[in-house]
């Protein structure tokens, strides 16, 4: 526990001390304001009659300006976590540290994850923006954050596994992007095959499906499942793959 | 380094990759089989403030009984905005009951399917502008071997009054409705009497009733044509929820119209729509009989004919004889008032004035009347024969407004168990019954009929299935928009650049003045 916190803290530090942290955070708040931005206008000067949908609906999944952060941001906060240190030859002296493997990758991946949050944390205001303007239901509000903490932690674990495979920080960017992207496209995939297998496959990764839901106040537990297994499972590779540099 | 040794160190490297790959693979196995078992079985959690997918015991209570398979068809298009709602409530129906058949079949994907749903239901359906296809029933919920019970979007959504503007689901109650119905399998007959020249069901033009009719199946309705003045009427009304007499132009009988005045005060429900019909032999308007049914419910059939002068209200060409009729505030024209419903325009051709008789405790309600500079011409044999010129209100005519449609509702019988007593709605014409009024541009005539039968049949609801709450709704005033821009566009940004800015300034001062430190190095 002590070396994962150890870790966590100094990827964390090193996180929020260069500048690139910074300016994805300020890119991301461009991109979610505007796009908030044009649904107050949508709203504002459009009834919408349908029964269950409202601005928190379409700002957490209904567009693609939603999820272009996520795909793109993500692996931008996780090129650097392994490959960097493996460029300059830090990762040495780090896994000479008498510190597990485990708190190496769980420690990394922690410091992502809260810079991940914190990104998100601003947008919150959003939201209390739309309760002087309206009514806001909270519960869904939670669950709508809860798939953007879900969705992301699996693409971090994604980012993270793909940073630890190479050196090169731009391939680690683009291998994590391709992937990334692969999910989505797959879950796209619900709205193209009819029913049947292809279908119901794509709907079981749709990150599309996913936030509707979620933005919905529905928790679904195959959702979990499946985001969950998007974190464990790349993260126990990581680990493998950190071990064979270590003892390979 | 000897050779047994580096033998040894390759084996071990090869040992600990060959594990490494197996707990790679193993953990990648346990995912896929995890996903697996949770597909097969998992578990929904509604977690929004009022349980808006939560289905209510009620309803619960009816899927557990299902001892036959309902099948629902959901012909609604993926982007319809009530499609996502639909498709939780309908898992979460199914998670209840196995009996449950749901099938989607989006009109636009699936064009063949949808033509063998129409082709099996009867289901009509439209293309918009855009192309997309619009269909009259938004769900088709049926049992093998029964009929269809079909759900069209409004039933579906509460779409609250004119201020609010806010939708409230009522998917639930209009499902929970209609699998009770299918099992029931009970259709109220709505009856059109015959046998005194009235406008026929299986008239399909313009002056015909085969529209109506067929909008009423849709409803859920049967449309029974019935002989009131057969001597054995009594037997065929006894079935009937709701009796309608339209456009009769031959009088009806003392007997007959006694036999429909006791049915009416016993319970059943009347819609007239009786146009003037001039009398040659008498060079009069002819008394339909049907006075003495309508005064139960307070009514008059008035032996006029409306001339409209008013401009605006009246067709061009003619003689204000075709005109639009004003709606006023009841339950049977809510649909068609308010800024939203301006569209919807109540054609009135040839029509007479309804009024009210003095005696008799029931107080009728106005529902459509004409302007004030309108009139209803008594001697109209006297201006027709003369032909010339435009009408002119005379001294025996009844002044504007007039009104055009009445509703009334009768005492309760004793011993009714029903939630109203009985209903009657007087119209001065056909014409919002007939084909005409079904075309897209004068369909507040068919809006007015349809929301007449509606309320002259209404079924209590269910009320064991509560309502549910409108959706969050968000009013932003113009000048606010400029207001929430800044914050999210440049403050907000702004801010975190600031913030990101000083870091790395206070950063780079630190590092100047320890010179020889880079990043961060080291643990803890």
């Amino acid at each position: 526990m002590r070396g994962f916190l150890a870790v966590f803290k100094r990827e964390l530090l090193s996180l929020f001390v260069t500048p690139t942290a910074w300016a994805l955070i300020v890119v991301f708040l461009l991109v979610s304001g505007f796009h908030f931005y044009a649904l107050v206008v949508h709203f504002a000067t459009n009834a919408d009659l349908s029964v269950d949908h409202g601005p928190v609906q379409a700002f957490f999944g209904e567009s693609i300006l939603f999820y272009l952060p996520l795909v793109l941001l993500c692996p931008g906060m996780t090129m650097r976590l392994f490959a960097e240190e493996r460029r300059s030859g830090t990762i040495e002296t780090l896994l000479t540290a008498p510190v597990s493997t485990s708190a190496v990758v769980l420690g990394k991946y922690a410091a992502a994850l809260v810079t991940y949050v914190a990104m998100w944390a601003p947008t919150i205001l959003y939201v209390v923006v739309l309760r002087r303007a309206g009514e806001v239901d909270w519960h869904v509000v939670g669950t709508s954050y809860l798939g953007v903490v879900l969705i992301g932690a699996g693409y971090l674990a994604i980012g993270t596994l793909m940073s630890a495979m190479t050196s090169s920080q731009l391939v680690a960017i683009v291998l994590s992007s391709l992937v990334i992207l692969s999910l989505f496209v797959m879950g796209v995939g619900e709205f193209i095959f009819d029913e049947g297998l292809a279908h119901d496959l794509a709907a079981h990764v749709s990150v599309w499906s996913q936030m509707g839901e979620l933005s919905k106040g529905i928790v679904d537990l195959r959702r979990v499942v499946f985001d969950l297994t998007l974190v464990v499972a790349p993260l126990f590779v990581t680990v493998r793959a950190v071990d064979a540099w270590r003892w390979g | 380094m000897s050779r047994p040794t580096k033998r040894a160190t390759s084996s071990t490297a090869v040992a600990t990759k060959l594990s490494a790959a197996t707990g790679v693979v193993a953990a990648m196995v346990l995912a896929v089989l995890a996903n697996v078992a949770v597909s097969r079985h998992f578990r929904r959690w509604d977690l929004t403030s009022h349980g808006l997918y939560t289905l209510s015991p009620a309803t619960v209570q009816t899927l557990h009984g299902l001892e036959s398979r309902v099948s629902f068809d959901v012909l609604l298009p993926n982007a319809d905005p009530l499609a996502s709602t639909v498709r939780f409530l309908l898992d979460a129906y199914g998670a209840e009951t196995d009996r449950l058949e749901v099938r989607y079949v989006d009109p636009d994907r699936h064009a063949a399917e949808f033509l063998a749903v129409q082709q099996r239901f009867g289901v009509e359906a439209g293309r918009t502008e855009d192309g997309q296809i619009v269909t009259d029933a938004a769900i088709v919920v049926s049992r093998v071997g029964g009929k269809p019970f079909f759900l069209t979007p409004g039933q579906l959504v509460d779409s609250g009054d004119g201020a609010e503007e806010r939708a409230r689901s009522k998917v639930e109650q209009a499902f929970t409705t209609a699998i009770r119905t299918v099992l029931d399998d009970e259709r109220p007959a709505i009856c059109f009497s015959t046998g005194h020249r009235e406008k026929r069901l299986d008239d399909t033009g313009a002056a015909g009733l085969a529209d109506l009719a067929s909008r009423l199946r849709k409803n859920n309705y049967d449309a029974v044509p019935i002989d009131a003045s057969r001597p054995d009427a009594d037997k065929a009304l006894a079935a009937c929820r709701m009796l309608a007499i339209v456009g009769p132009t031959e009088p009806f009988g003392a007997d007959e119209a006694a036999r429909l005045r006791a049915w009416l005060v016993a319970g059943g429900n009347l819609l007239v729509m009786a146009n003037p019909v001039p009398d040659p032999d008498r060079k009069a308007l002819l008394p339909l009989g049907l006075d003495a049914v309508t005064s139960a419910g307070g009514v008059a059939l008035d032996e006029d004919f409306v001339f409209e002068l008013d401009g605006k209200r009246r067709l061009p060409g003619g003689f204000g004889e075709q005109y639009f009729a004003e709606p006023r505030p009841h339950d049977v024209t809510l649909a068609l008032l308010g800024e939203r419903n301006q569209d919807l325009k109540i054609l009135f051709a040839a029509s007479r004035s309804i009024g009210k008789t003095s005696a008799g405790s029931v107080v009728p309600t106005e529902l459509l009347v004409t302007s004030e500079r309108a009139f209803g011409m008594r001697d109209f044999f006297a201006w027709a024969e003369k032909s010339s010129g435009a009408p002119e209100r005379g001294p025996d005519d009844r002044k504007g407004p007039l009104a055009v449609a009445m509703a009334a509702e009768l005492p309760k019988p004793a011993g009714s168990t029903l939630p109203h007593g009985p209903r009657l709605v007087v119209v001065g014409s056909a014409t919002p019954a007939l084909g005409q009024s079904f075309s897209r541009d004068l369909r507040g005539g068919a809006v007015f009929v349809e929301s007449a039968i509606s309320w002259l049949v209404a079924r209590p609801q269910l009320v064991d299935v509560p309502d549910k709450p409108a959706a969050a709704g968000v009013r932003i005033a113009e000048a606010s928009i400029g207001e929430v821009a800044r914050y999210v566009m440049l403050y907000m940004p702004g801010a975190a650049a600031l913030l990101g800015l000083a870091v790395w300034l206070r950063r780079r001062a630190t590092d100047e003045r320890r010179p020889g430190a880079g990043t961060p190095g080291g643990l803890g």
